[in-house]
């Protein structure tokens, strides 16, 4: 037994993985212990809740991403390429419908937001986010057969997301436009991701690879909407917010005990997540797609190591980066200098985008679709600057309560105007990283770090604090539609350093034997 | 073995050394490569099923004229220890033909002496055979079943392949569903074999994945000129 755990552990792939999550993670750890040893002192029990935090934010992201390698991955492919193969519109749309549903109304970030808005009831809130995902899933999978650009489903979404937002309150803003952010979460991504692979796969026209990616894109427009239309059907005008109770330990033993009761919590909420997805894959499995046993297996393992790796990562998360995040922030806010807030909320944004889960499997997908021709090294630096000017936004709009439609409105704008100008797949990649980086690392530990700062401001959390994932959502979508146009100018570079003279006629058949 | 002449070379190796061997290739004027992600097929079960293998593989086609195969070899195994296993395989396959003189000078035109006129170059081409010591056997099957065929090819002594995912064109137009065109899902295996191996691998695969049966594999071999990376040592002589 100790051989083969040996053996497994001498394997590149899980070496691999884990120096994936100790580099992504490593770094912002770093960048707190710093600050908490220079001049944003930390009480010494959270910091420890922290350092254990960062063990299990590591192994758990290094757990989740074999899993979605092994499990989430192929399933979403499989079921993907057999829908477009069935040929039957009724199997596309239902099946589609049924899997933005499910996977949305068990995303455990989604929960957390429907309690933030009392004035919805928390069930009409969790249904009518799932069925907007689901109807916006179909949108976008009949949009790949119609052939419509991706561009055009974007600006009418997002025109409309803007239209309706006249009418709601202006409290209700940043969280509609959260929403569209959190609930594309770890769960979502990978399968959804994967689901657009799959459906392009067996396509052998010439927009098959840009239509491997928009799926997440679409599924993040849908919770805007719906929870505006919510917003304008309850009337709401208060988002509440209630502050975390932050819990003080003495001893490591109630350390132990502190991470110990968070376990069961997390791992129902991913297990009723994660068991539904399982559920459905298993009645699509037996219904159509019938694997062969050994294909089957692999795929069973993976959810559980997407399991385990999800519960770690979640409670590390949650028990150990939000106390942390919060007094950050409440402390770098209270300093003289404020305005520090700024390039502190940028460094922290550079590297914790990297400590998002799904991010890795978002520049994994991008490798294997696009052969290598996006370098990963240059995805992950634009996201990392994209989410660090979303922090600076943020931060900007925490100290000085600025609207977040001053920031929405002209950043959609310059996205949408993009589109028509970069590359089709960076377009693609660029609507899906925007629901990629907001995960639940922003949303514990950067949205934390905000409210926190916001709090000794003395701002109003609900307008100023919340929006942040929104803008982390947003950001990308400029950033990597950039990104694309240098790759465009790159190319053409390139492809003018052809011989001028030629010395062969155009027809020749050069013979060599 | 022939003096001039274009050689395909085809390089398998771990994904995330492929760019440093496009790298390598550049420094020796090679100026057209094409890669394909791919994954390996020689890994113990009990990891396969764990999703611990390491197959993310890639393979690399490269366009070279002859002569300086000998030095990328020499550079694949000193900067990239493609001789160490593991590392990953270099073989290469002398083209027969090319086709279009525009697209042959852009292949060729970094590997050009100053003022060397290619056509010149191609006249004194020495056209003869040679028999090779290794061939790359490549197994075309429908989609799912490439682990039937990697199955028959180690039965029959092979030691370990590489999968890439491909799509099949039937000689009908492409079937059309809506607005976009499907095509049939399609693996493409590469093996690696000795002149001895070849014939077993290929008739076993073509026993148990063959044309009858639910892979419906079409096999066929390209005689490799070179190699490296392979366990059993290259062959350096000339």
């Amino acid at each position: 037994m100790m051989s083969e755990v040996f053996v497994l552990l001498s394997r590149k792939v899980l070496t691999d993985k884990i120096k994936e999550s100790l580099t992504s993670v490593l770094p912002v750890g770093l960048i707190v212990i710093v600050l908490s040893l220079t001049f944003a002192p930390i009480p010494a029990d959270s910091m420890l809740t922290f350092l254990a935090g960062i063990v299990l934010v590591i192994v758990g992201m290094g757990l989740f991403t074999l899993g979605a390698d092994s499990a989430m991955t192929p399933m979403g492919e499989r079921i993907g390429s057999h829908l477009t193969k069935s040929k039957s519109l009724p199997l596309i749309v239902v099946s589609s419908f049924l899997l933005g549903v499910i996977v949305t109304i068990s995303e455990p970030d989604l929960q957390v937001l429907a309690g933030q808005v009392p004035t919805i009831p928390t069930t009409a809130m969790i249904l009518s986010v799932g069925l907007g995902v689901g109807l916006f899933l179909v949108i976008a999978l009949l949009r790949i057969l119609f052939a419509v650009p991706l561009r055009y489903l974007l600006i009418a979404s997002y025109l409309l997301c803007f239209a309706l937002a006249l009418f709601v309150p202006s409290d209700f803003w940043a969280v509609a436009f959260d929403a569209g952010g959190v609930t594309t979460g770890p769960m979502t991504v990978p399968l959804i991701m994967a689901l657009g692979t799959g459906v392009s796969s067996i396509r052998s026209d010439k927009d098959a690879q840009n239509d491997s990616f928009g799926l997440v894109a679409l599924s993040s427009v849908g919770p805007i909407l719906t929870v505006l239309i919510l917003g304008l059907v309850y009337g709401a005008s208060d988002a509440s917010y209630v502050p975390d109770a932050i819990p003080s330990i003495d001893t490591t033993n109630e350390l132990s005990a502190l991470f110990v009761s968070a376990f069961p919590a997390y791992a129902a909420e991913v297990g009723k997540a994660l068991g539904s997805v399982v559920v459905f894959f298993l009645i699509f499995n037996a219904l159509f797609l019938k694997l062969k046993k050994d294909l089957l297996i692999p795929i069973l393992i993976g959810f559980v190591e997407t399991f385990l790796g999800l519960v770690l990562f979640l409670t590390g998360a949650n028990v150990g980066f939000m106390p942390v995040g919060s007094y950050l922030g409440s402390v770098v806010a209270d300093l003289p200098f404020r305005w520090i807030l700024i390039p502190i909320g940028a460094l922290l944004g550079y590297f914790v985008v990297s400590a998002e889960p799904a991010v890795h499997v978002l520049n994994h997908q991008v490798q294997g679709v696009t052969g290598g021709s996006i370098p990963s090294w240059a995805l992950s630096v634009t996201l990392s600057i994209g989410v660090a000017a979303a922090i600076s936004f943020s931060m900007v709009r925490v100290l000085t309560g600025l609207s977040i439609f001053w920031i929405l409105i002209p950043g959609y704008a310059i996205a949408l105007v993009l589109t028509f100008l970069a590359p089709p797949v960076f377009t693609s990649i660029a609507f899906d990283a925007g629901g990629v980086a907001s995960g639940p690392m922003t949303a514990t530990f950067l949205l934390s770090f905000a409210m926190g700062a916001c709090t000794s401001v003395g701002g109003n959390v609900v307008t100023d604090a919340f929006g942040l994932v929104a803008l982390v959502a947003m950001v990308p979508l400029i950033a990597i539609q950039i990104l694309g146009l240098v790759h465009k100018a790159k190319t053409k570079e390139r492809e003018t350093a052809l011989p001028g003279k030629t010395f062969f006629a155009e027809d020749t058949i050069i013979d060599f034997m | 073995m022939k003096e001039h002449g274009l050689d395909l070379i085809v390089t398998i190796a771990n994904r995330s050394r492929i760019d440093a061997f496009i790298d390598i290739y550049a420094t020796h004027g090679i100026t057209f490569n094409v890669t394909a992600n791919a994954r390996g097929t020689a890994s113990p079960e009990a990891l396969r099923i764990l999703g611990l293998e390491d197959s993310e593989k890639a393979i690399l086609f490269s366009a070279c004229e002859h002569p300086r195969v000998r030095a990328i070899i020499r550079d694949a195994i000193l900067k990239m220890h493609i001789d160490v296993p593991g590392n990953g395989i270099l073989a290469t396959v002398p083209f027969s033909a090319f086709a279009g003189g525009r697209a042959y000078e852009y292949m060729i035109h970094s590997q050009l002496k100053e003022g060397e006129n290619p056509m010149e170059k191609l006249q004194e081409e020495r056209k003869t055979e040679f028999s090779p010591d290794y061939h790359l056997v490549v197994c075309v099957t429908n989609e799912g079943n490439s682990d039937t065929a990697m199955e028959a090819a180690r039965e029959a002594g092979a030691s370990g392949g590489t999968i890439i995912r491909a799509r099949g064109t039937a000689k009908e137009q492409a079937e059309k569903f809506f607005g976009v065109a499907l095509a049939t899902e399609k693996e493409m295996l590469f093996i690696v074999a000795t002149t001895a191996q070849r014939d077993p691998i290929m008739q076993n695969i073509v026993r148990k994945a063959g044309f009858g049966t639910e892979a419906k594999s079409i096999v066929f071999s390209l005689p490799v000129d070179r190699i490296a990376g392979l366990r059993h040592l290259p062959n350096m002589e000339d």
